[in-house]
């Protein structure tokens, strides 16, 4: 997090928004909300999968997991047609899980379930006619089969209507329960990947830190959850600060800043909880840590030589190589994606702006012109994109195209900071402030569609959007 | 003496001119003491003016003063010149009459001569021409004779060819008759026939002129007919070649306007969560019922822009179209159509 950042929003925190009622907090669960989608989204029906024990086949019902309804029509329609219920219950409603997932990206527009003339569950089911003046293109329909000892069988079939066809179909046996989620995320990058062409980010993590008070105490919590909020699981408590965390390139260790003795140090702990090591305790700052693309490096600001400077460290033997020497300060160093340069912040010019040095001749040069502040960089996947903090009136998320040098201020939401691209490069998650506490946003990167991910009962900041899970 | 005057007229014509010039010698005076009157020798009576030789003419007149006793004394000289001149010429007439007198017995003389000679030469010439014409007599006697000789036996011979040669003729006369009888009678034969023939002839070729003569009217006829007909068949020809024209014209802006209104149904259809390029075009391929049903979509010459998401998008726009709108008129309805699309 930037220094920068960090001093100003915490002058600035005192504006509060009466717009919206929550209910009273009761644990502290990410929450997704869609706040801006595409005009022109495309109608989809995600039809409810069948559940089937034996013989027995049944549509599940919709709404049982813990996110919060953010269309009020959608939970009364449940009412009106829901499929006929199973006494035994479907563990997961996946369909609905790839709803909400097409649904947050802002592309999509899931049809209710009470616009649905019927649910079927097999191509056969299907009456194409029926669902023709639906305005709808495409369609999900799937089977849940237990297969006993907490194992299921998931069967899905990806239709074009208009065509009358199928465009996808997969079959995973054997998923354990805590998996069928999983499973749900995958479907739906299968879809978003078919229509849109661009590989879905469904199925990955976010890490964030969570702060709540508890009387005079604050506590801290580094967690992990899906990309939609969901699982979330606490990887370090603290009552100091947590921050900087940063997805080493396997998805399976996390390096950040923590507080916890009293001053900043780095920590790398994997996912697992199979070991944390302490990796930066030297004098003075230990902040911002990197991992290189190949994830055998952590680029690291340390001021242990009086001010800060980037250096980087060989994560295996510890080693330091210092790659600024100035009086200024130099922090926040990401790594581009092909490892031969480092994109970092700099106040050289009395002013943070972001600039680059080239590893092999430790070359410097200057990148962000736009504006008198841009700081806390960060890099699409694709090496495109440069997304920062850019300061101007307030502090927003601009993004620079390395290729043309446009500039373009995506979000319009308070203090944001610590922008991370999902890892197909397509949406942006960032902290930012809303009625005084903080929270988390996803912003297309064309500014067209955004979401706000929010904890209840407490604030939420320092994201970082994870690689994918699996190998494509 | 006339008796002499009228035998020797030419002795005394000569004599008087004599006389005359001695006469007009002695009447000239003159003036150049020096010069020389030259007598013609060949007693010629003119004096031509070229041939008194001037011999003082290149040197020019000079006058000077001379007093009187030189001239007198000039003028007795030139007296005493006169005198003897006189004097000279007294005996040159004596002198003349003497030579004319030897002139005229020489010319006697000569005459006589002349006479005599020509009479011998006359006789000479008599003696030759008489000796010429006895030889030419002899020859002309003995190439008569040659010549006789000759044609005797000319004539013999001549007889002797004359005599085969009318025999052959004969024969050849006799054989030219049958030869001329035979082929007479051919002629005769061929004449008759070519005659026949003629007449066939003229008679054909009437009737072929006839025929001919009537084909032509009746081509002529078929011709301005055919022509007319010709004339009718293209004016409807072009006026409905002309209404084609306008009503192909006004079927191809119907068309255009059908084919648009399908393009701009299927635009309206278009819709895709896919980033696509502004620049993506492809062709669409709809083959649809007469209800305007799509049976099946295909899209083609896409250029580089166009994704596959593109692709499947637009044919989807077009099933999203049905029903495909309903041509203007019927019969511009197509089965098959295809159009640009460019969303």
């Amino acid at each position: 997090m930037s220094p920068f950042v960090v001093l100003f929003s915490r002058a600035k925190v005192t504006f509060v928004f009466c717009i919206l009622l929550f209910s009273p907090p009761l644990w502290a669960e990410l929450t997704i909300e869609i706040s801006e989608g595409y005009d022109n989204a495309i109608p989809i029906a995600i039809v409810p999968f069948g559940f089937e024990t034996a013989v027995l086949s049944v549509a599940v019902k919709e709404g049982q997991q813990g996110l919060e309804a953010s269309k009020p029509s959608e939970s009364k329609s449940d009412k009106i047609s829901s499929p006929p219920l199973s006494q035994e219950k479907a563990p997961l409603d996946l369909a609905q899980v790839v709803a909400a997932n097409l649904r947050r990206s802002g592309q999509f527009k899931p049809l209710l379930n009470s616009s649905m003339p019927s649910y079927p569950t097999s191509i056969e089911q299907i009456e194409f006619r029926q669902w023709r003046p639906l305005d709808i293109d495409n369609m999900l329909i799937g089977k849940l089969i237990d297969q006993g000892d907490g194992f299921y069988q998931v069967d899905m079939r990806f239709m074009d209507v208009l065509r009358k066809r199928q465009v996808l179909g997969k079959r995973w046996n054997q998923v354990p329960k805590e998996n069928l989620r999983q499973i749900a995320h995958q479907i739906s990058d299968l879809i978003y990947e078919e229509l849109t062409g661009i590989r879905g980010a469904f199925n990955t993590q976010i890490a964030y830190v969570t702060m709540r008070k508890k009387g005079k105490k604050r506590h801290y919590t580094l967690e992990v959850a899906d990309s939609d909020g969901f699982n979330a699981q606490a990887i370090l408590k603290s009552t100091q600060p947590i921050m900087s965390p940063s997805w080493s390139p396997d998805g399976k260790k996390l390096a950040y800043v923590s507080f916890e003795n009293g001053r900043s140090e780095v920590f790398i702990q994997s996912l697992d909880g199979q070991y944390r090591h302490k990796v930066a305790s030297f004098k003075g700052i230990n902040s911002s840590p990197a991992w290189s693309p190949d994830g055998k490096k952590l680029a690291l600001t340390l001021s242990k030589d009086g001010s800060a400077d980037i250096y980087i460290m060989d994560v295996k033997s510890r080693k330091l190589q210092r790659l600024t020497k100035r009086w200024s300060i130099e922090t926040e160093a990401i790594w581009a994606p092909n490892g031969q340069s480092l994109f970092f912040n700099s106040d050289r010019r009395g002013q943070p702006q972001v600039f680059q040095v080239f590893l092999d001749t430790l070359e410097i040069r200057r990148v962000s012109f736009e504006g008198r502040y841009n700081a806390n960089p960060e890099i699409s996947p694709n090496g495109r994109y440069l997304a920062m903090v850019h300061g101007q009136g307030g502090f927003n998320i601009g993004l620079l195209d390395l290729y043309t040098d446009e500039f373009n201020v995506l979000t319009d939401t308070f203090l944001d900071e610590s922008p991370s691209f999902a890892p197909n490069g397509e949406m942006i998650l960032y902290a930012m402030n809303r009625n005084g506490r903080g929270q988390l946003a996803v912003v297309a990167i064309d500014g067209n569609t955004s979401q706000i991910l929010r904890v209840k009962n407490g604030e939420v900041r320092e994201p970082a959007w994870g690689p994918f899970l699996t190998q494509q | 003496m006339i008796g002499f005057i009228i035998r020797h007229p030419i002795a005394v014509g000569l004599s008087i001119l004599l006389h005359i010039v001695i006469a007009l010698f002695m009447t000239i005076e003159w003036s150049e003491p020096n010069t020389v009157v030259k007598v013609s020798a060949q007693g010629s009576d003119t004096i031509k003016p070229s041939e008194i030789v001037d011999t003082n003419r290149s040197e020019p007149l000079k006058t000077f003063a001379v007093d009187a006793s030189l001239v007198q004394q000039q003028l007795e000289r030139i007296r005493a010149q006169e005198e003897a001149r006189k004097l000279e010429s007294q005996l040159l007439s004596a002198k003349t009459e003497q030579e004319r007198k030897r002139l005229k017995e020489l010319q006697k003389r000569q005459k006589i001569e002349q006479a005599k000679a020509e009479k011998a030469r006359k006789l000479a010439a008599q003696q030759r021409a008489k000796t010429e014409a006895e030889r030419r007599k002899t020859a002309l006697e003995r190439q008569k004779t040659e010549e006789a000789k000759r044609l005797a036996k000319l004539e013999k011979q001549k007889a002797e060819a004359e005599k085969i040669k009318a025999k052959e003729a004969k024969q050849a006369a006799a054989l030219a008759e049958e030869e001329r009888l035979k082929s007479l009678e051919k002629a005769k034969e061929a004449e008759k026939i070519r005659l026949a023939e003629e007449q066939r002839k003229i008679a054909l070729e009437k009737e072929n002129l006839a025929k001919a003569k009537e084909n032509e009217a009746l081509k002529i006829a078929q011709e301005k007919a055919r022509a007319a007909a010709a004339l009718q068949r293209q004016l409807e020809e072009e006026a409905t070649a002309q209404r084609a024209a306008q009503k192909r014209k006004q079927m191809l802006s119907l068309r255009e306007t059908y084919i648009s209104a399908i393009s701009a149904k299927v635009r309206d259809n278009w819709r895709t969560p896919a980033r696509i390029s502004p620049k993506a075009q492809c062709d669409l391929r709809i083959t649809q019922t007469p209800k305007g049903s799509v049976t099946s979509v295909k899209v083609l010459n896409c250029n580089e822009f166009a994704t596959k998401q593109f692709k499947e998008a637009a044919e989807k726009a077009v099933y999203r179209s049905e029903p495909i709108p309903e041509p203007p008129v019927k019969e511009l309805f197509e089965r098959v159509i295809t159009f640009e699309f460019k969303p």
